[in-house]
């Protein structure tokens, strides 16, 4: 299986930069579970990244989120794992602010093979000037790294 | 923002790179008085470098831009390098030079295919809601794909050699870090030919636009200007030339070593802006004001070096009577035969076997009291200029960069374009979208000239006699 795992956000501004720490952690699993696995780390998401995307058969985005991304009345963690669909709403009117459903509509409009697609999301608690997460979203990168590894343990199991 | 009926407030021009506004004063008759473009945000990256060790500008000032900062990291290294006082050795000359060429071309790509060619492909007046590149995919999804080939092309070679598609580290003082292996060099040298293919059919398309609308784009915000770019031997230079300055008649006016800019080149300031407008000394401001990136470039060369790049010069020169094309529009034109270039230039240097040497530094202890770096940035002539003390910290640092040089002409085009056609106080989306377009043209990097923080859409105001806000357009 071909894997591209994009850990996206700006690691100058603390937990911004928790897509950085969790997505070579998910790419080095990845490996170890036989996937070949091209990793990319970027500030924001951008058109070009479809070519890639194009030729693997598993896209896994990982991004830091200013909510916990819990439906509402569980029990908060502080992550979330979802698959993704395409979706044409581009948020803002730059490519700035590109989320990967709108970078998976492009590719289906333009033809091109999309592959199955996953967002982890971590919950920051501070977006301050710094290059190091917070104690509290390194302890949910961990934790949303687990509920990642158990998720996909089932369907490498079920391969 | 609270309106009355005399009220227009316009807060958008997105699909530029930086951080700006465009107020235009109506009389009471709602005939347009005086516009201007201004650039609000400061952030003073020339402040803040003092004190820092020399060494570190190279990768301190890409931070400035995330479109260009190969430009800033190669323009911070040339001034460097003339710190020590050392010439680099070829193969770090030519590595550098090369992912010099991959920035012109993905920068130039993102411009043209993803931030321009909606505007020439949907029309001024579509709907703002088609005219972007969510559009462009849906009817147009083989220039949409282009744009994408030709700028992830450009993104690899920087990553390759940068380690990283933006802010790269690549370029230190005396050289360069990492070569380039033969694998690598052979991969792109295979990738070349298709994304020439491809630029060729973005050429016919912009030469079929330009002559089926041939008198818009003509008037579209045409100033006659100079035109300032670096040459070698005459031929357009992108890396390292002298500076040259071609007048609005053709005639060339000065031409100048890049390191004594300074006794060139002014900068004169104005209260409602915190960008400068540079302008050429002897003439004083404003008449010395000139203009720089892909269309100064083209006028103020006498060749290209590259033959198909070369030919498309000649084809563009003959656009006009005299060879010298001053029509703002021309910019998008101009900027694809510069991405040709940029393609020919790359093979040249893949196929030189400097590129693949290991000789990659050199060094001295002995340091100069101040260095000066200049290339062409895709926008225009980037001017890095640092003073250092005896340990090499930073005394003193000035930038000079395009979007500057281009201040005057585009508060110019800004003010044409309002006049010819706000006529009263209805103003519609796509006379607007008109007054964007002049800023596109230029393609400037406003978060690059001012340093902004943030995201930085360009918004525009329209004011009434008394200088009350009658409207603004805005999208966040």
């Amino acid at each position: 299986m071909k894997a591209l795992v994009c850990g996206y956000g700006n690691p100058s501004r603390q937990d911004d930069g928790a897509g950085h720490v969790l997505a070579p952690r998910i790419a080095a699993w990845l490996e170890e579970k036989g996937a070949d696995v091209q990793l990319e780390l970027a500030h924001q998401l951008l058109p070009e990244l479809s070519e890639d995307l194009s030729l693997v058969d598993l896209a896994v985005f990982a991004d830091a989120s200013v909510s916990s991304g819990d439906a509402e009345g569980t029990e908060h963690r502080g992550f979330a794992i979802r698959e993704l669909a395409p979706d044409p709403v581009l948020e803002g009117a730059n490519l700035h602010s590109m989320g990967p459903e709108w970078l998976l509509d492009l590719m289906e409009t333009l033809g091109m093979r999309r592959p199955r697609a996953l967002l982890v999301t971590v919950a920051g608690a501070s977006f301050d000037f710094s290059d190091a997460l917070t104690p509290l979203c390194a302890s949910r990168v961990e934790t949303a790294f687990d509920a990642f590894r158990a998720c996909m343990e089932d369907a490498f199991e079920a391969r | 923002m609270a309106q009355d009926k005399n009220t227009i407030v316009i807060n958008p021009i997105t699909r530029i790179e930086g951080h700006g506004k465009i107020t235009v004063q109506l009389d009471e008759q709602g005939q347009v008085k005086s516009s201007r473009f201004h650039v609000t945000q400061f952030r003073g990256f020339e402040a803040f470098s003092e004190g820092r060790d020399f060494r570190e500008m190279p990768v301190i000032t890409p931070r400035i831009c995330g479109i260009c900062p190969v430009s800033h990291h190669l323009a911070s290294a040339k001034a460097c390098d003339a710190i020590l006082g050392v010439t680099i050795p070829p193969t770090a000359h030519k590595l550098r030079e090369l992912m010099h060429m991959a920035q012109f071309v993905q920068s130039h790509a993102l411009s043209f295919f993803h931030l321009s060619s909606p505007d020439l492909l949907f029309g001024f007046d579509a709907d703002p809601a088609v005219r972007n590149v969510a559009g462009l995919a849906k009817d147009f999804p083989e220039l949409a794909v282009m744009g994408i080939g030709m700028r992830k092309f450009g993104q690899e070679i920087i990553k390759i050699l940068g380690g990283k598609k933006v802010h790269p580290w690549h370029s230190i003082p005396g050289g360069v870090n990492r070569s380039l292996r033969v694998d690598e060099r052979d991969a792109l040298l295979k990738d070349l030919p298709g994304i020439k293919q491809n630029l060729k059919k973005a050429l016919d398309l912009i030469k079929k636009y330009l002559a089926d609308h041939d008198s818009v784009a003509r008037g579209f915000a045409t100033v006659e200007t100079s035109y300032m770019g670096l040459v070698r031997d005459g031929a357009l230079e992108l890396f390292d030339g002298d500076i040259r300055l071609r007048s609005p008649r053709g005639r060339v006016t000065d031409e100048f070593a890049d390191s004594e800019y300074y006794k060139h080149i002014g900068e004169h300031v104005e209260a409602w802006s915190y960008l400068k407008f540079p302008f050429y000394l002897p003439l004083g401001y404003p008449h010395g004001s000139y203009r720089v990136g892909p269309l100064a470039r083209l006028n103020a060369c006498d060749d290209i070096s590259t033959p198909e790049a070369s030919a498309e010069l000649y084809a563009f020169r003959r656009t006009t009577a005299d060879g010298v094309v001053h029509s703002t529009m021309y910019y998008h034109y101009a900027r694809l035969i510069e991405i040709l270039y940029g393609l020919e230039r790359m093979e040249e240097l893949l196929n030189d076997p400097d590129i693949i040497g290991s000789d990659l530094r050199v060094t001295s202890a002995d340091l100069q009291p101040e260095g000066v770096g200049v290339v062409e940035a895709p926008r225009g002539t980037l001017i890095h200029h640092y003073r250092v003390n005896e340990k090499g910290a930073i005394t003193d640092v000035n930038l000079i960069v395009a979007t500057g040089h281009n201040n005057w002409a585009m508060n110019k085009g800004v003010d044409m374009v309002a006049r010819e056609y706000i006529k009263g106080f209805d103003v519609t989306e796509g006379v607007l979208n008109r007054m964007e377009h002049v800023i596109r043209c230029y393609d400037p990097c406003l978060s690059c000239s001012t340093h902004a923080v943030g995201k930085m859409p360009l918004a525009l105001e329209i004011q009434d006699a008394q200088g009350r806000t009658i409207r603004t357009l805005k999208k966040d």
